[in-house]
């Protein structure tokens, strides 16, 4: 039986806190909505019997890919190609509004 | 007598000392560089870059586990761990949730003046990567991300110590376990590990009772930079939480800093709504798998480790404890003193030694530091033999002295007989001086006794 | 030289004969692209001036590359305003490999932002029109890529499939388009949308122009520990073997789909039968559990690795992102949150196993899957507000293989009584793209996709 998914405003506006999204008054309709339609249409799943089933997080059969410890220069970057993309630079460190 | 228990239990960090970052090949040695020359961009979180693990980071957090008497878990993996940090450049850290490296362990500690022991439950010891360096300077927090991504080990314990004293020496014996096994310098004060202790106080007496009902708060408190420290803001707390309860109130579940000048804890955020990190598995690292005979392998690297070789030096060589403990705080001191004992000549030769057996005699020679470590071991026999060569005593030289120093010293001789017997030990000091050492102590006094009637 | 229309192959064999220089090749294409892409608007960023590399197998042909690859000093945008200014100091790997046998880029390719779409309409930078028809989509989200190709603006171009989205504007702009196998090219240096279902793959206008460029891009990456160690095969001298091959269709795949492109499809069956492969009937599951399955994990993993875009390293503030990326990451963050991992993501992981095992049991019979792999030819833009749900309802016979992981290509079969482009999907087991080029090739060879690709450039030569 499909149970329709009730979001309030405030588990909008909880998840757009821990997304560290800024959503506006005027969006969180539109985000309940949206939301619920998507939740309710994956309810399809408890179609299927999952009970004896295993979770994949990989497509691939891989495992165990490691590298082996040890510096390499190939891929490191210099101070200026770190920092050239930020908007906010000090003495080559990136600045944000203090903290504490 | 307090009616509160303190429940405690420590959530410590490792750095490892590996060549390269846990999730690139970054130098893992960031100390003294120009901020944000030491990184790529994995370390530095950029669209597009991919992590992928350093098996060496691995196998060491697996022997830390090991030496901790952790189980290995078979399967293991990585998990992404989120929160908005700006240290944090991938607004996730890669860590390990529900299948860590290593889990249910029980470590020792020793106490070395009361000589008990007690079990603390390591509960896991898991692997993720650091975060970048934070500086708070005018309007501003600047950020390096040269640490970002070197590995770090955490350990776990269950809240099982109920006083600050045992969180010293615990942490003191992790340390030197570290040290032993060569992963990490564990040093606090320059941050290669760190402690974060959760304190609270219980009603209940009984400790398995007490476990099963675990105060309902619990107060985490940062910055602690050294073992000393450790124990000071542990007992602060403990006397803070302690009044508040004598009130009828709860102490707020929170963060608290530790403040060394002022020897204090306070406030610096509610711990009231727990984080939701969101954990899910890392999908770009595919999992762990290991197969017995690969963590058995990892095993046997363990070198003996220092409550190992206490309990061997006890055994074997009926030490002290508190020999046995000093010798086994560095492991290259242990190594060498057990170079020493099994050295062949020592075992043939015919000395004389004043302790229980050659054993207690050299550690003595180590602990009261007679003869340096520092030289070859076959230095340190030549040594050692010579102080213990029974002395070749010269009986007409003796009694010559003897006498010599009863004339010298004839007033002391007349006090003496008038009943100041303490100067028998001036006596004996001057004839072994006049000996220069070349004579045995008791037999002087012998002698002079019966020459002083 | 009259170059138009012209393959890779094709150019490669000229430049060799020295019929023609790399420079002269270049120029051609800059100057087209610059002309053409007013109308269409295939391309975020183009390139003033080729690097003059001249080497290797590709000897200075230049490429389209979407512009979710980080290319090194060049702009790379994902087509949202976030990136709007970044320049990666780094190259993707995939990148390396082309320039390294010789290629030029030509410039970057317009996108759904961040790779959330299929149909290029959610980019910052405007829509990229469908060369068929420009008040239609192209499809998505390598949208730009696909009609790059299909306007030969560029000979051949690359793009990124994670739901679909080489496979749908290669479909609707009636190219050949492959999503590999996941694992089989370096997802190093491309922008992460899908983690585990990310798939770069090449867009070209022939199967071997494809085999070549997947030749090139394929194989293991130290930087990439989902990077595959299976060797590469001769793509190329696989694709040319005299096979017969044992084929399914599935009915679950046929629904839901337009006439026009139901009578393609069956046309083209016949096609294969005549040329002697064996044509069955398979069961699959229904694709719209895939949908849940890719919404659900897609939404997660989004979330996930948007998070880093926060501006403080690179990038504008999290304001700059659009409507339909914050959608998915609110979707994704709230699958996430604590009490709801059970729910969805734990589920959605388990029938994803489903899905991988009833492929691989499927191809314990049969070599290759055959299907449409678009509901519709290309709609109308402003079309796609009919449609709830719209980009995975797109998608939906497209996300079963994405789901699983497996190879699928899309080829041009016909036109519809609107002239559009209609494709069909091949799929294939596991690292077996062999027998996909085998089939395509074969197919190619034998109708030449129905003048598709040749009357889709003819408009603009």
């Amino acid at each position: 039986m499909s149970k329709t998914v009730d979001l309030t405003k405030e588990d909008i506006l909880h998840i757009a806190k821990l997304a560290n999204l800024p959503i506006s008054e005027n969006d969180i309709e539109k985000y309940q909505k949206d939301l619920s339609e998507t939740i309710s249409y994956v309810e399809n799943l408890d179609e299927l019997d999952i009970s004896k089933t295993k979770a994949s997080s990989h497509t691939t059969d891989l495992q165990n890919v490691y590298f082996e410890d040890g510096t390499e220069e190939t891929r490191k970057l210099t101070q200026k190609q770190a920092t050239q993309n930020a908007k906010n630079i000090k003495n080559g460190q990136f600045v944000v509004k203090r903290l504490i | 007598m307090s009616k509160y228990t303190p429940v405690i239990g420590l959530e410590i960090h490792v750095e490892l000392k590996t060549k390269s970052k846990m999730f690139c090949q970054c130098d893992a040695d960031f100390f003294d560089k120009e901020p944000n020359t030491n990184t790529c961009p994995v370390c530095l979180g950029m669209p597009g870059a991919l992590p992928v693990p350093n098996r060496t980071a691995v196998e060491w957090a697996i022997k830390i586990g090991q030496a901790l008497g952790c189980a290995i878990n078979k399967q293991s993996k990585f998990d992404r761990k989120h929160y908005f940090y700006p240290d944090l450049p991938k607004a996730y850290q890669i860590s390990q949730y529900d299948e860590p490296l290593a889990e249910h362990g029980t470590f020792e500690i020793q106490n070395p003046k009361t000589e008990t022991s007690k079990k603390i439950g390591i509960t896991r010891v898991h692997l993720e990567e650091d975060t970048g360096k934070l500086t708070h300077t005018g309007k501003d927090t600047l950020v390096d991300f040269n640490r970002s991504s070197v590995p770090l080990v955490e350990i776990v314990t269950e809240p099982d110590f109920d006083n600050a004293e045992d969180v010293k020496i615990f942490l003191e014996e992790l340390h030197t376990i570290i040290r032993y096994l060569d992963v990490s310098d564990a040093n606090m004060e320059e941050g290669s590990m760190r402690m974060e202790p959760n304190i609270s106080l219980s009603i209940i007496s009984n400790k398995e009772e007490r476990m099963k009902n675990l105060p309902n708060y619990k107060v985490e408190v940062k910055n602690i930079n050294s073992f000393n420290f450790a124990k000071k803001a542990i007992d602060f707390e403990l006397i803070r939480q302690t009044k508040l309860l004598d009130k009828g109130e709860t102490p707020p579940q929170e963060t608290r800093g530790y403040d060394d000048k002022k020897g204090i804890t306070f406030s610096q955020r509610s711990k009231e709504e727990a984080q939701d990190y969101r954990y899910f598995p890392e999908p770009d690292i595919p999992p762990m798998v290991f197969v017995d005979h690969e963590i058995e392998d990892l095993r046997k690297t363990l070198p003996e480790l220092p409550h190992q070789k206490v309990a061997r030096y006890i055994k074997d060589y009926d030490l002290k404890y508190a020999d046995a403990f000093i010798l086994t705080r560095r492991m290259k001191t242990a190594q060498f003193f057990d170079s020493i004992i099994s050295d062949k000549t020592l075992q043939n030769i015919d000395i004389l030694v004043k302790s229980k057996n050659i054993q207690n005699a050299v550690a003595n020679a180590i602990i009261n530091k007679r003869i340096p470590t520092s030289i070859s071991q076959e230095e340190f026999l030549k040594e050692f033999i010579a102080l213990h060569k029974p002395i070749e005593v010269d009986s007409e030289k003796l009694t010559q002295v003897i006498d010599g120093v009863i004339a010298q010293y004839a007033n002391q001789v007349e006090q003496y007989k008038g009943g100041k017997v303490g100067l028998i030990g001036f006596f004996i000091g001057q004839v072994m001086k006049e000996m220069k050492g070349q004579a045995d102590p008791q037999e002087v006094h012998k002698i002079l006794l019966a020459k002083l009637q | 030289m009259d170059l138009f229309g012209k393959t890779i192959t094709e150019l490669q064999a000229l430049i060799k004969d020295k019929k023609v220089s790399s420079s002269e090749i270049w120029k051609y294409f800059a100057q087209r692209s610059k002309k053409i892409n007013h109308d269409i608007n295939a391309f975020v960023t183009l390139l003033d001036n080729p690097s003059n590399a001249n080497v290797g197998e590709l000897s200075g042909i230049p490429l389209a590359v979407k512009d979710n690859y980080c290319t090194k000093g060049v702009r790379t945008t994902a087509s949202s305003k976030v990136l709007d200014d970044f320049i990666p100091p780094y190259e993707s790997t995939v990148t390396s490999k082309l320039k390294l046998a010789g290629y030029e880029l030509l410039g970057k390719t317009n996108m759904d932002a961040w790779a959330h779409g299929a149909s290029t309409e959610t980019s910052d930078y405007g829509l990229t029109k469908n060369p068929w028809d420009l008040g239609r989509y192209p499809g998505g989200s390598s949208g730009g890529s696909a009609a790059a190709v299909a306007a030969y603006m560029a000979p051949g171009a690359i793009g990124s499939d994670t739901g679909g989205s080489i496979r749908h504007p290669s479909a609707w702009c009636g190219i050949v388009g492959l999503k590999p196998t996941y694992g089989r090219v370096s997802r190093y240096g491309v922008i992460a949308m899908g983690s585990s279902f990310d798939c770069p793959g090449p867009m070209t206008q022939s199967v071997e122009d494809n085999a070549m460029l997947l030749q090139i891009m394929a194989g293991k990456d130290q930087y990439d520990a989902t990077s595959s160690s299976d060797a590469v095969p001769d793509y190329r001298s696989e694709m040319k073997k005299k096979r017969k091959l044992k084929i399914g269709i599935a009915r679950e795949y046929l629904k839901g789909v337009e006439s026009d492109i139901q009578t393609a499809f069956e046309n083209m069956v016949e096609v294969i039968k005549k040329m002697g492969h064996e044509v069955v009937d398979v069961s699959l599951m229904s694709p719209e559990y895939s949908i849940s399955v890719y919404t659900i994990t897609q939404r997660a993993e989004v979330s996930s690795n948007l998070g880093r875009y926060d501006g403080i390293r690179y990038a504008n503030n999290r304001a700059y992102f659009g409507q339909e990326a914050k959608r998915r990451i609110m979707l994704g963050t709230y699958t996430l949150s604590h009490g709801y991992y059970d729910a969805f993501y734990k589920k959605a992981q388990k029938v994803r196993t489903l899905i991988k095992d009833n492929f691989k049991k499927t191809f314990e019979d049969v070599d290759l899957i055959i299907g449409p792999n678009t509901p519709v030819t290309a709609l109308k833009v402003g079309e796609f507000e009919k449609y709830p749900f719209f980009g995975e309802l797109m998608d939906q016979l497209n996300e079963p293989a994405s789901a699983a992981g497996i190879p699928a290509m899309s080829i041009p079969i016909g036109l519809d009584s609107r002239n559009l482009p209609i494709g069909m999907q091949i799929m294939g087991n596991y690292f077996d793209e062999s027998s996909i080029f085998n089939l395509a090739y074969q197919i190619e060879q034998e109708t030449n996709f129905f003048d598709v690709i040749k009357k889709g450039k003819e408009k603009y030569k």
